[in-house]
């Protein structure tokens, strides 16, 4: 939030003329996504040196050194909900995405992966730039989590296995900020991405009009919506109901998962100022400018109250529909649809961006 | 059959028999007229997903509600029979008459194995192969099934991972099965350095491999996902750059099983205009055109198969769906509720539009013109 302040710009609500279509582009790119991405390589950098400092620190020191780690984790988790939706360009390459944070994980290949080669101790992938030719489930945030919260194999043990934990856990951090610094040189670049975006023409095959970028940008905003209703409000909304199975939450296991959902919603609500579609409310409709900010603001005020792990209701027959996490968690979900149906019909389209349902999410 | 298998099919009993007492009530109008029709996966405008049968001027002649998001249906015109597949990884099929309105069945996969969402029909009806992935492994297989219950027989692998849409050949006896080459855990993708995207020729008796073609490996991000057979024994297909955009080669090629993939060649690179992504394909009646639909893109392009040679395009946002449906024309579906349909080179002859109503990536002919 405090980077959005930092670039404070006139909010949804008090926009009175619609942006155009460079202007949405400008403001949406240079003050949220650029900044945003500088965000994730500060922050991986310095979760890349924690790691450092806490595999050669004395017995002594690791305790601190390991809270300080953890606390970088924290911070790295925070900046990537900042830009996970951004997925188009440069995060679309090479699947980037999948590499910083493998999720959801429905087949369980973290776990299936990452034990096995652990206790293979193999050197070869210690060695820089190694990891990130491995499979996306073993580099990234999530194998990370799992190795800074074992309890029963810690990293900071000081025999073999936790010292190559602990490396193992360095090649990681070095592999996300290195994933986060060829962001920042690919949106930077003088031919890079950010150029390509305010550049739209014929000579411009990926954004011949203004228009063909700023849509890429309406997609990031409504996959950002769609992320966190499925992956982390629907899932806890079954889990309250009673459906069997569902899936797994996000930084469950480090108990990031609240931090993480409060950080999306956040961020989901500034790059929607920043972007400034809130502005094309149609004029029969503006209470739509106003219904924005109340439904990120009233999210933001929420998230702290949702359950971090809800219990299953131990008899399905008496489920309190009514109850406070269920409220909680309900209310989020209709603020979410009410977001992507009002941003997805009738402000795309009014500002002449409208996005497809298969071009939003294709197969 | 495990024990978990049959107790989720069980369950999943239940939700048929629930879907079949919505449907009853959801059948907006008489399928069984007539005219020709054609069938779609959509998101209606209440946010649900459905089946709808529609006239090709765009009435609704019949709705199936969906539990979940729908992908390509399985069309045998002949028995009237189809069979709509859950959207990847899914876990659903329904089998349904497009003109008959008996209830629809509800199968399940197997617990260890998720739908594709693609799926086709034998010539004489008895028998449905649907893509596949194991679960576990992630390999890539052909579910066999028999139409007379939608019991689950056996499996063909398809020798690849991630098999997409699968298309019988015009013997009757070839299977084409597009690998797409993704491992995935559900749509994540684990490891797009190392995809291995094929497109394999199987005996669909046997399961024996006829061939197996493989793209050179600068080209191994290429997912090779639609495919669609022509009138000279070449299978086309429409694959998604899994690389950097701006590096997207041509995205549609053609083989069989006698001749490697070989990718068009366009005065002007398509491949990054097309946004790198091809989200359906179907050849004309006659067998002489191929229609490739770039929904990102907002342009179907057309191309003369014989030569390979682009002949020309059609505009329409989000356009998707393609279903040939007649020796010349097609019917073009979109996510905004669109139909066109058209001819290579000519006018659209006919659009309409379902306010409201978002088609899904694939539209087919279930009754002819």
């Amino acid at each position: 939030m405090f980077i959005a302040a930092a670039f404070a710009v006139p909010t949804v609500a008090t926009a009175a003329v619609p942006k155009t279509h460079s202007q949405m582009v400008h403001d949406a790119v240079d003050r949220y996504v650029v900044p945003h991405i500088e965000d994730l390589q500060s922050k991986t950098g310095r979760l890349s040196s924690d790691l450092a400092a806490l595999c050669t620190a004395d017995d002594a020191a690791k305790p601190a050194a390991l809270e300080t780690t953890q606390k970088a984790f924290a911070d790295t988790v925070r900046a990537w909900a900042g830009v996970e939706f951004v997925r188009f360009g440069p995060m679309g390459e090479g699947g980037r995405a999948e590499r910083f944070a493998f999720w959801p994980d429905t087949r369980g290949i973290l776990f299936r992966q990452l034990p096995p080669v652990l206790a293979k101790r193999d050197p070869a992938l210690l060695e820089p730039g190694a990891l990130g030719k491995q499979s996306a489930a073993i580099q990234g945030l999530h194998a990370l989590e799992l190795i800074l919260t074992d309890d029963k194999k810690p990293m900071t043990a000081g025999d073999d296995d936790g010292r190559y934990r602990c490396a193992f856990a360095s090649a990681i951090g070095a592999n996300l900020e290195q994933i986060a610094k060829d962001l920042v040189a690919a949106w930077e670049a003088a031919d890079g991405w950010r150029h390509r975006m305010y550049v739209p023409g014929s000579d411009n095959r990926v954004y011949p009009e203004p228009a063909d970028a700023a849509r890429d940008l309406v997609r990031a905003l409504l996959t950002g919506l769609q992320l966190v209703q499925e992956r982390q409000v629907r899932p806890r909304l079954e889990t309250l109901l009673g459906v069997p199975k569902t899936p797994r939450l996000p930084f469950e296991r480090s108990g990031l998962g609240i931090v993480y959902l409060q950080a999306g919603v956040e961020a989901l609500g500034d790059f929607t100022d920043e972007f400034g579609i809130g502005s094309y409310a149609p004029p029969d409709k503006i209470w739509m400018k106003g219904w924005l900010t109340r439904a990120y603001d009233v999210m933001e005020r929420d998230a702290p109250g949702v359950p971090l792990k809800p219990a299953a209701p131990a008899d399905l027959t008496k489920i309190d529909k009514q109850g406070p996490e269920i409220t909680l968690v309900r209310r989020m979900r209709f603020h979410l649809n009410g977001l992507r149906h009002m941003i997805g019909r009738e402000l795309a389209p009014a500002a002449e961006l409208s996005i497809g349902f298969n071009e939003l999410d294709g197969d | 059959m495990n024990s978990m298998a049959i107790d989720r099919r069980s369950l999943l009993l239940g939700s048929a028999l629930v879907l079949c007492a919505r449907s009853r009530v959801s059948a907006l109008g008489n399928a069984a007229t007539g005219e020709a029709a054609l069938v779609s996966a959509c998101r209606r405008p209440d946010g649900r997903y459905a089946l709808v049968v529609l006239s090709i001027d765009g009435r609704i002649l019949k709705e199936i509600p969906l539990s979940d998001r729908g992908h390509d249906i399985a069309v045998d015109r002949a028995r009237n029979i189809a069979v709509a597949f859950s959207r990847r990884p899914g876990t659903f099929a329904v089998a349904f008459s497009p003109e008959g309105s008996g209830d629809p069945t509800v199968f399940a996969s197997r617990d260890d194995r998720t739908f594709s969402g693609h799926g086709v029909l034998s010539r004489d009806g008895r028998t449905l192969y649907a893509t596949e992935n194991d679960a576990d492994t992630g390999d890539g297989l052909l579910g066999v099934y028999e139409t007379s219950g939608w019991r689950r027989v056996g499996e063909i692998p398809t020798h690849g991972i991630d098999p997409h849409e699968v298309i019988l050949l015009a013997d009757g006896r070839t299977l084409a099965v597009a690998n797409g080459g993704i491992e995935m855990s559900g749509r994540e993708k684990l490891n797009v350095e190392a995809m291995q995207p094929s497109l394999v020729f199987l005996d669909a008796v046997s399961g024996e491999v006829k061939a197996q073609h493989r793209l050179p490996a600068e080209l191994n991000q290429l997912s090779i996902r639609h495919i669609a057979a022509d009138a000279h024994g070449q299978v086309w297909f429409g694959g998604q750059w899994e690389g950097a955009l701006t590096s997207a080669p041509e995205l549609i090629g053609r083989a069989s099983a006698d001749r490697p993939l070989k990718l068009i060649e366009a005065p002007a690179p398509q491949g990054v205009a097309l946004k790198g992504y091809i989200g359906s394909v179907a050849v004309s009646g006659d067998g002489n055109v191929l229609a490739a639909a770039a929904p990102r893109a907002g342009r179907t392009i057309f191309i003369e198969t014989a030569s390979g040679r682009i002949i020309s395009e059609a505009i329409l946002p989000d356009g998707c769906g393609v279903a040939s449906v007649s020796p010349h024309d097609f019917i073009l579906s979109s996510g905004h509720g669109d139909l066109m349909r058209e001819e290579p080179g000519r006018a659209p002859s006919m659009s309409a539009k379902l306010d409201g109503t978002e088609f899904d990536n694939h539209l087919r002919l279930v009754r002819p013109i």
